[in-house]
């Protein structure tokens, strides 16, 4: 399925409002945030595809209205209350000077030690293919906008753990990942959009299979 | 905690149906408790939050991708270096490693010019160009960014000829892109420092165009 950050090829955003450049942060709550995030990862609290899925599945409509930092901030939340290090309740009672007790020391192992074995890859360069559409719910990468189309392989860019599997706690499953290349005017069905191209990184897992051109053998 | 504890929770006196249209109120404050919280449980250092964040605002940045564009404008040889094999072309300029990304140099030219975004987050080649501008985080960039890049590109002031062709490069698993800009014209007699002051930060994520030489 797909949740509102799958945000290619939606309108109603408004135009791109720009910033100087010069600041790594653009606010205190930024800075504050990103150390936070980045210090629990550290402290082995929080891992990249489990933050991910915690900020995507916020509630739509929180995830809409909230901007950057928040969001992140949000995130992070729901993540160390589903480790229970943080939970409901917590962060009211701490500010009123009550510190919650009884809570792990140390966290959970997050990503397995032991991972599968590779899958093969089945796919190589110059390969024209068509991106399946996939119904399961909670974490994935695959842009909702190339659902159904079909693109040509231009770089095979190693094993990488299926992201999908990480953030459900459900093993290192590693697979290849593919840099695939769309013709716009495909994917907009715009014939005016001439030769610009969209590429993006595709898990294998994400191929529904190699396109067999008509007339083909 | 039960499966029905897990319906009815209160999110700080609201009720589950209101979480999902309203988040919790003072979310300012909510940051700050959790940070105290979690130095006061022992779970983070403060001077380790801190080295963190200094590392991503003074050693990281768009500096350093400029040096790289820079070097790669004078010196042919690094170029086809950085092209071939980016992560050991950067090593040779000696910047801070930043694990589990794999950068891949995307080099404009007059036929095509390159743009990045990630349309499911924020990633971005945080060793060669720091943390990601708001802009690039939000979602008026990453939905348009791959539909309209055009339109998007003018609101950054620039306006392709039609006959350029425009090439997304949407990040979606570990490559890192960084686009390599053309030379602007005019600069022959530059020293590398010279050339990186011309590289803007946008340039690299092919926003915008480096800077032209000063009369």
């Amino acid at each position: 399925m797909s949740s509102l950050h799958n945000l290619g090829g939606m309108q109603g955003f408004g135009p791109v409002w720009t910033v100087p450049e010069g600041k790594a942060f653009h606010s205190e709550d930024d800075r504050r945030v990103f150390g936070l995030m980045m210090g629990m990862m550290a402290a082995g609290w929080g891992d990249t595809d489990g933050f991910r899925a915690a900020v995507e599945t916020l509630p739509a409509l929180i995830y809409a209205r909230e901007c950057f930092p928040m969001n992140y901030f949000l995130g992070l939340e729901k993540q160390l209350a589903e480790r229970g290090l943080i939970r409901p309740g917590d962060l009211e009672a701490w500010m009123q000077g009550v510190k919650p007790e009884g809570r792990p020391a140390k966290p959970p192992r997050i990503v397995p030690a032991d991972s599968e074995p590779p899958e093969p890859a089945r796919f190589a360069v110059g390969d024209r293919v068509k991106i399946a559409t996939i119904d399961r719910q909670g974490h994935n990468r695959l842009p909702g906008y190339l659902r159904g189309q079909a693109g040509t392989i231009t770089a095979e860019r190693g094993l990488v753990d299926f992201p999908d599997a990480l953030a459900m706690r459900e093993g290192r499953r590693p697979q290849p990942v593919y840099t695939v290349e769309f013709l716009a005017r495909e994917v907009w069905g715009n014939p005016d959009r001439g030769d610009d191209r969209i590429s993006a990184e595709i898990f294998q897992a994400y191929i529904e299979g190699a396109v067999v051109e008509e007339g083909a053998p | 905690m039960s499966a029905e504890h897990d319906h009815d929770h209160d999110h700080d006196g609201h009720s589950h149906a209101e979480w999902h249209t309203t988040p919790p109120p003072d979310i300012q404050l909510r940051i700050k408790a959790m940070e105290s919280l979690l130095v006061e449980m022992g779970v983070i250092d403060p001077a380790t939050l801190d080295g963190i964040v200094d590392f991503y605002e003074r050693q990281v940045g768009p500096r350093n991708g400029a040096r790289i564009v820079a070097r790669a404008w004078a010196d042919p040889d690094f170029k086809q270096r950085l092209l071939a094999d980016p992560a050991a072309a950067v090593a040779e300029l000696g910047m801070p490693g930043i694990s589990g990304d794999h950068v891949v140099m995307v080099e404009n030219t007059p036929d095509a010019h390159n743009m990045i975004v990630c349309t499911l987050c924020s990633c971005y080649p945080w060793q060669t160009l720091g943390l990601p501008p708001v802009w690039f985080k939000s979602a008026s960039y990453r939905s348009r960014a791959v539909s309209h890049p055009r339109d998007v590109l003018k609101e950054f002031g620039v306006d392709l000829p039609a006959a350029m062709s425009v090439k997304v490069w949407d990040s979606t698993a570990d490559t890192r892109y960084m686009i390599l800009p053309m030379r602007p014209a005019g600069t022959e007699g530059l020293t590398e420092d010279q050339l990186a002051d011309l590289v803007t930060r946008d340039s690299m994520i092919g926003t915008g165009l480096p800077l032209g030489p000063a009369r």
